[in-house]
């Protein structure tokens, strides 16, 4: 596997399924052969030797025992009759009990199982042992009628047969055991063959199954390792990680989404990278515009705040201070879109989202001859969402609607809607341009699909309906009654539980004092290292009645106030030498008291929002170009408290006036 | 022992044979009978079946190593769906294992060991078994013949042994005491076991589990010993000729258990017994009608279901289930749980058997 691999396309091969079912079917075929093998080998010739020699077992054992139980009773029968006298009943009883017992059949049916040389011989002997003990009965039977002579001569023929049928049975037994020694040698013999051909199936065996396993292991886990360690990569931050797709199985199918993966997260670390490269520059932008724009302001305020000026000045005044603050609200909103806020926020107001995305793109409307229009819904509830990120997706929309009525001829117009049905909030953004293709519909939300051709990225509407999902919502497209096309942005109601709606700022109340001099006792450190800035806000508080020191940078600001208490300090961020968070830190470490009257009045406010920096709150942060007023009631707000403050913990070392 | 070619069955001339039905015995007269029947079953099938007669065994050689090797033989025939035989017990079951190996239906139409109920699929017997017709003269003797000591002779084989079990749990059931059990093989001294048993503890009923010659005999010498003794015999006493022959006078001491006495209760049996009567001048036995039975029995078989072995066992196995059982000359046919356990006693009077009712 290498980043620089080239993705090529993969032979065609068998799946890894049918691969690992004939790995599994092969097992099972190896088990089985050898199984059947034995089975019609050893089994067989065991089965045969059993059928052979079974019955000759039997019969040999069963007529061994009866001709020896009928010899040991010729034995008493012969002392009888040589006695001559009576036969004792008890006597003569165990005779015919051993006669009647030992002089029976074998069973029949094993004669059919024998081997046909010995069925006549062994049959022959079966019927005479039964004749015996019946020819012993009469012996027996002669002894108790007392006719002994009889008797004798009856005993000889029945010794005759017995030894007749002793030979026979010997010579059977003799004749008998080649057969059972040659089926006994092939039975080993087979066996023999048997082991040795096992052995060799076993070796086989091992040798083919780790064949096999390496096999699989090829097909399976060294391709398997290449994915897991392109994740790995990827999971430590490399998204150039490529790879080689060698077959066209199902890993190589995994591979190539792994490839498609990446390219995606390539592509969207890029995009974001050149976001953050343009907030960098806006942000710079911003501080370096919304200075000059808080001297506008602040000078044309100051001027009004003297009052000696006539009518026609008053209004070209006013009219300086509020084109200066829109040109500072308009970059506001430029910084604030292309920099995702560190602690987004989740709840969102759509008509607020939509306000000031339109506001964003507003200066294209004029240009491209668009004519706005659309229904917000003043009732409409908060939604889930970060509201930069929604109004990323919204700009995101008007963008495409605004380039795709840059194809067709005027009347152009653009509609954006609010509305809820009180589970969902709806924007709807539609247009009456051509329309999104019918073959891009089905797919316009997937990666590097677009209309704009080269002027695209194709990620736009991936990206934002990612964002509508993250919340439970969607992003959905249809064609609009107009002709072009209508999206509708749907997300879910916010939860007030859930997502906690943000604290609002505490309303300012009035300092108590003369009207023209509310700041009046107040003492303020004003530190900015542009005098074009510091020189009218400091005029202006110190006309509201306020005693202002001023600083150009934070050494300077910590120098003036060694031996001396402010009630508030108002401090630029960005400043030669000691910046307003180093002299932030430092009046932590060495004032906390005066870190807490602290409030940042900046053209960029992004360096709050770095790491461990979060911790000053909300209201006392001030965005140039920023309204007297509204400095003024940040001034009184911090200083109140301020002061309330340090009364509560401590009597104050300065007594104010 | 030779085979014979009763039938000439319409050989078509192609290379496959006709189907062969085997038939052990040596009872021409109903073969002859039956050949004629299976003739009138349906055309088709009935007049394509070969009946080939191996004729059985001169007496005294039914040595079960001849029944084996004349079953391995019979087997080979080619055509062969089913075979008729071995008469006796103990022939039949030496013979048996082979059908059953060479899976080949046999019939054994006397026999009565139950033991060929163990041997396989293929085999099957018209018969009751010993177990019913041993329990029939134990409950004869006690209950009808009133008998209180009964002395046992019997063959040493799997039909008088089979038969002697029987008897003898039924006879202690009903509290007839056995005095005597004397295994009898053929060419016994039986006047010198006879007079020894009765002399140790005289009977008042001997129970023959022998062939008619050998309960003949009995029958003689005990009638000679003991004037009155009766005689109760097994099946295999029934063939009347010999019977008469050896016993003589005493042959109406003798009582006798049959599966069908001439000429039955039935008009088949009738028909039957006039048909024998007319070929031979003699009245039928309980073998020709039961040998007769089973050789319609194979020949129906075939006609209604082929030649097919497999067929032919299931047919027989069905009947009395799902098919009707087959009506015989000796009455209605079935097996395994279905079979008929008819058991007639029968008092030989004037050399003729005759029926005792006594159930």
């Amino acid at each position: 596997m290498t980043a620089s691999a080239s993705l090529t396309r993969g032979r065609a091969a068998l799946s890894l399924r049918t691969i690992l079912l004939l790995f599994v079917l092969g097992l099972m075929l190896y088990a089985a052969a050898i199984t059947i093998y034995l089975s019609y080998t050893v089994t067989a010739r065991a089965r045969n030797l059993g059928r052979s020699v079974q019955p000759l077992d039997y019969l040999f054992g069963d007529l061994t025992d009866r001709v020896q139980g009928l010899e040991n009773t010729t034995t008493d029968t012969w002392r009888l009759a040589l006695a001559g006298r009576p036969v004792p009943a008890e006597t003569a009883a165990v005779i015919r009990a051993s006669a009647t017992r030992h002089g029976g059949t074998a069973s029949a049916a094993s004669f059919a199982a024998l081997p046909p040389e010995f069925r006549t011989q062994l049959a022959q002997t079966d019927d005479d042992v039964a004749r015996l003990g019946t020819m012993l009965l009469e012996v027996s039977g002669l002894l108790e009628l007392g006719r002994f002579d009889e008797a004798r001569r009856r005993h000889v023929v029945v010794d005759s047969l017995l030894a007749e049928v002793e030979g026979r049975l010997t010579q059977s037994r003799r004749d008998a055991l080649p057969i059972l020694i040659e089926e006994e040698r092939q039975l080993s013999a087979t066996t023999t063959n048997a082991v040795r051909a096992v052995t060799v199936w076993m070796l086989a065996g091992m040798v083919l199954i780790p064949l096999g396993l390496l096999v699989a292991s090829r097909l399976v886990a060294k391709p398997l390792a290449e994915i897991e360690q392109g994740l790995a990569r990827v999971a430590e931050g490399d998204l150039h990680v490529e790879l080689a797709v060698a077959r066209d199985d199902e890993v190589g199918q995994l591979k190539r989404h792994f490839n498609d993966m990446t390219r995606v997260l390539r592509d969207r670390a890029e995009e974001q990278g050149r976001f953050m490269a343009a907030g960098q520059l806006i942000a710079g932008v911003a501080h370096e515009v919304n200075n000059p724009l808080m001297a506008v302001v602040a000078m044309s305020q100051a001027r009004l705040s003297v009052g000696d000026v006539t009518d026609e000045q008053r209004d070209e005044l006013v009219q300086i201070s509020r084109q200066a603050r829109r040109a500072g609200k308009l970059l506001s909103g430029l910084l604030r879109f292309v920099r995702m806020e560190e602690r987004p926020g989740t709840t969102a107001d759509l008509n607020s989202v939509a306000r000031d995305a339109i506001d964003l793109v507003a200066y294209q409307f004029g240009v491209e001859e668009i004519s706005l229009e659309g229904d917000l819904d003043p009732g409409l509830p908060a939604a889930r969402g970060d509201p930069a990120r929604l109004e990323q997706v919204l700009v995101n929309l008007l963008s495409n609607a605004i380039h795709a009525l840059g194809h067709v001829d005027p009347p152009r117009r653009l509609q954006v809607d609010t509305s809820t049905d009180g589970e969902q909030v709806y924007l709807t953004v539609q247009d009456n341009g051509r329309g999104i293709p019918e073959e891009l519909r089905g797919r316009i939300f997937r990666p590097f699909v677009s209309t704009k051709g080269r002027q695209g990225t194709g990620l736009g509407l991936y990206l934002s309906r990612q964002i509508a999902r993250e919340v439970g919502g969607d992003l959905t497209v249809t064609a609009a009654p107009t002709g072009g096309a209508r999206f509708v942005l749907a997300l879910p109601i916010a939860v007030s539980a859930e997502y906690p709606v943000e604290p609002r700022l505490p309303v300012p109340t009035p300092v108590p004092g003369h009207p023209q001099t509310p700041l009046n006792g107040l003492r303020a450190l004003l530190v900015d290292d542009e005098e074009a800035l510091r020189r009218p806000l400091g005029k202006y508080l110190r006309r509201r009645g306020a005693d202002v020191i001023e600083a150009g940078d934070g050494e300077a600001a910590l120098a003036a106030l060694q031996g001396s208490e402010v009630d508030v300090i108002v401090a630029d961020l960005r400043m030669p030498r000691m910046d307003g968070m180093e002299m932030y830190s430092a009046l932590e470490a060495t004032r906390p008291d005066l870190a807490r009257r602290l409030v940042f009045l900046s053209g960029d406010l992004s360096e709050l929002s770095a790491a461990g920096r979060l911790q000053i709150p909300n209201d006392r942060i001030l965005l140039k170009p920023v309204d007297l007023k509204t400095l003024e009631e940040a001034v009184t707000r911090v200083a109140r408290l301020g002061r309330v403050k340090d009364e509560s913990e401590a009597p104050p070392a300065v007594p104010h006036p | 022992m030779s085979a014979g070619l009763l039938v000439p069955g319409c050989h078509d001339g192609s290379s496959r044979p006709s189907p062969v039905l085997v038939v052990v015995t040596g009872m021409a007269p109903v073969v002859q009978m039956a050949i004629q029947d299976v003739r009138s079953l349906t055309p088709e099938r009935g007049q394509d079946i070969r009946i080939v007669v191996d004729t059985e065994s001169p007496a005294g050689a039914e040595r079960v190593d001849n029944e084996a090797n004349r079953a391995e033989r019979l087997v080979e025939t080619p055509g062969l769906f089913a075979l008729v035989g071995h008469l006796g017990s103990r022939g039949s079951l030496a013979a048996a294992p082979v059908y059953n190996r060479a899976e080949v239906v046999q019939l054994a139409p006397t026999a009565t060991t139950h033991l060929l109920g163990d041997v396989g699929p293929w085999t099957f017997t018209l018969a009751p078994n010993d177990s019913v017709e041993g329990a029939v003269l134990g409950r004869f003797a006690a209950e009808y013949l009133r008998a209180r000591r009964v002395a046992l002779f019997y063959v040493p084989d799997e039909y008088g042994m089979g038969l002697r079990v029987a008897a003898m749990r039924k006879l202690r059931e009903n509290g007839v005491r056995v005095v005597d059990n004397v295994p009898v093989v053929g060419g016994a001294d039986l006047d010198v076991l006879l007079r020894s048993s009765l002399r140790r503890t005289p009977p008042d009923l001997i129970l023959s589990l022998c062939p008619a010659g050998q309960t003949g005999k009995i029958a003689r010498i005990a009638g000679q010993l003991q004037p009155g003794l009766r005689i109760l015999a097994g099946d295999a006493a029934t063939s009347l000729s010999q019977l008469n022959l050896e016993a003589g006078k005493a042959t109406d001491s003798i009582y006798v258990a049959s599966f069908w006495i001439p000429p039955g209760s039935t008009e088949a049996g009738r028909k039957f017994t006039e048909r024998y009567h007319a070929i031979t001048g003699h009245t039928p036995e309980s073998g020709d009608a039961l040998v007769y039975d089973a050789i319609m029995l194979l020949a129906t078989a075939a006609s209604n279901v082929g030649t097919r072995r497999e067929m032919i066992r299931q047919y027989l196995e069905a009947l009395g289930a799902s098919r009707p059982p087959y009506q015989g000359v000796t009455g209605p046919i079935a097996f395994g749980s279905h079979q008929m356990s008819s058991v007639i006693i029968a008092r030989v009077r004037h050399g003729e058997l005759e029926p005792v009712s006594w159930q």
